[in-house]
């Protein structure tokens, strides 16, 4: 999936799918997509989160007597998680962003309406509101991820 | 499971259309070697003028013109750039446009990457390099950005690979690269498996890259301790 790129993934549910049975609405064609996209990359991004644990971590939770389990969700996770932050919120400001690629497969969100309002007015000020809507969806994103993964950064 | 292999793996078509494909993975391939370096260079640029100087007005127009670049979808500024730039009267070419747009958008990008690995670089090392008698151009050309490339390399690579990804979209300006040369096969043929080798095609040409980069990241995190 992180080789991938998301339009193809897209358009092979939206498009190719169907020919099986498989029908799914462009709605659900890209929400599964993306989904999917990003579950991969958030896996890359946990376990590296995981991985770069001093193992006397686990091995002390180990030793106070809880379960794997126990230690996963008590000890390792939490502080995983917040090593994963960073990546993770770029991660999904990425994919939110991808979901303007839903208009390739006549998802009628903001770009697509724009672009057929754009033919209809002959006059592209409705892309300009499009590009104007984004970028006031985002801006405030990417402000609080700043102030999320400033919050949350692991101090040693 | 007859529906799957009909639909999807049809080596008939596969056959048919593999030359068509090869074609558009050129055009693919060829706009990547574009965009790249001219995203690579943009973005050092953005990084050094962001970094490098003392002038508040530069520093705040380069963050305010990376915040925006990064908050808009790539699509969107295409789409703008391709559709809504001829209601100007400017008409660029396909390639260009989409160039133009990649650019714009990579910059971004690529700048925030360098910024933090030229952040990551101790004063120090442009002191020292200042104080054997070297220009400050050239302490940042044989100094500084060579340590500050090597400290972010692993997300360069990382936005390279997102990047040829991206090249996706320049099928919506109809430039027939890999995955739109397969959509208008698939809709000649009226059968999937054209985009289906496509999307084959980009998994071997890119999941090499994302192990490499796997690696390179994870490598990275296990040494820190």
């Amino acid at each position: 999936m992180r080789a991938l790129p998301p339009l193809v993934v897209i358009i092979i549910f939206f498009f190719a799918f169907p020919l099986i049975g498989l029908a799914m609405s462009a709605f659900t064609a890209t929400w599964l997509s993306l989904s999917l996209v990003l579950a991969a990359y958030a896996e890359e991004c946990i376990w590296g989160g995981i991985l770069s644990l001093p193992r006397g971590q686990a091995e002390a939770a180990r030793s106070t007597g809880l379960t794997w389990w126990q230690t996963m969700l008590y000890v390792i996770l939490p502080q995983a998680f917040r090593i994963a932050v960073p990546p993770l919120t770029n991660r999904v400001i990425a994919i939110s962003k991808n979901v303007a690629l839903g208009s390739v497969v006549a998802l009628s969100e903001v770009l697509n309406n724009a672009h057929s309002a754009t033919s209809n007015a002959g006059n592209p000020t409705p892309l300009t509101m499009a590009a104007a809507a984004y970028l006031v969806i985002f801006i405030p994103v990417i402000l609080a991820a700043r102030r999320l993964e400033a919050r949350w950064q692991w101090k040693i | 499971m007859d529906a799957i292999l009909h639909n999807f793996f049809n080596i008939g078509v596969f056959q048919e259309v593999l030359p068509y494909l090869l074609q558009g993975l050129l055009t693919t391939v060829g706009l990547s070697a574009l965009v790249i370096p001219l995203g690579l260079a943009g973005g050092l640029f953005v990084a050094l003028a962001g970094t490098q100087t003392e002038n508040r007005l530069i520093r705040v127009l380069i963050a305010v013109y990376v915040d925006v670049f990064r908050a808009m979808p790539p699509l969107v500024l295409l789409i703008f750039i391709y559709f809504g730039f001829p209601f100007l009267g400017i008409e660029l070419p396909k390639l260009l446009a989409v160039a133009l747009g990649f650019l714009l958008n990579n910059a971004s990008y690529y700048g925030e990457i360098f910024r933090a690995g030229l952040l990551a670089v101790p004063q120090g090392q442009m002191e020292a390099a200042r104080s054997t008698g070297l220009t400050r151009l050239q302490a940042l050309t044989y100094v500084v950005v060579p340590q500050a490339t090597r400290n972010v390399l692993p997300d360069l690579i990382g936005n390279s690979i997102e990047v040829v990804k991206l090249t996706t979209l320049a099928s919506v300006v109809a430039l027939p690269e890999l995955l739109r040369v397969a959509r208008d096969a698939q809709s000649l043929l009226y059968n999937p498996s054209p985009i289906v080798l496509a999307a084959l095609i980009y998994l071997a040409l890119l999941w090499p890259l994302v192990r490499l980069l796997s690696r390179l990241e994870h490598k990275n995190m296990v040494g820190r301790h």
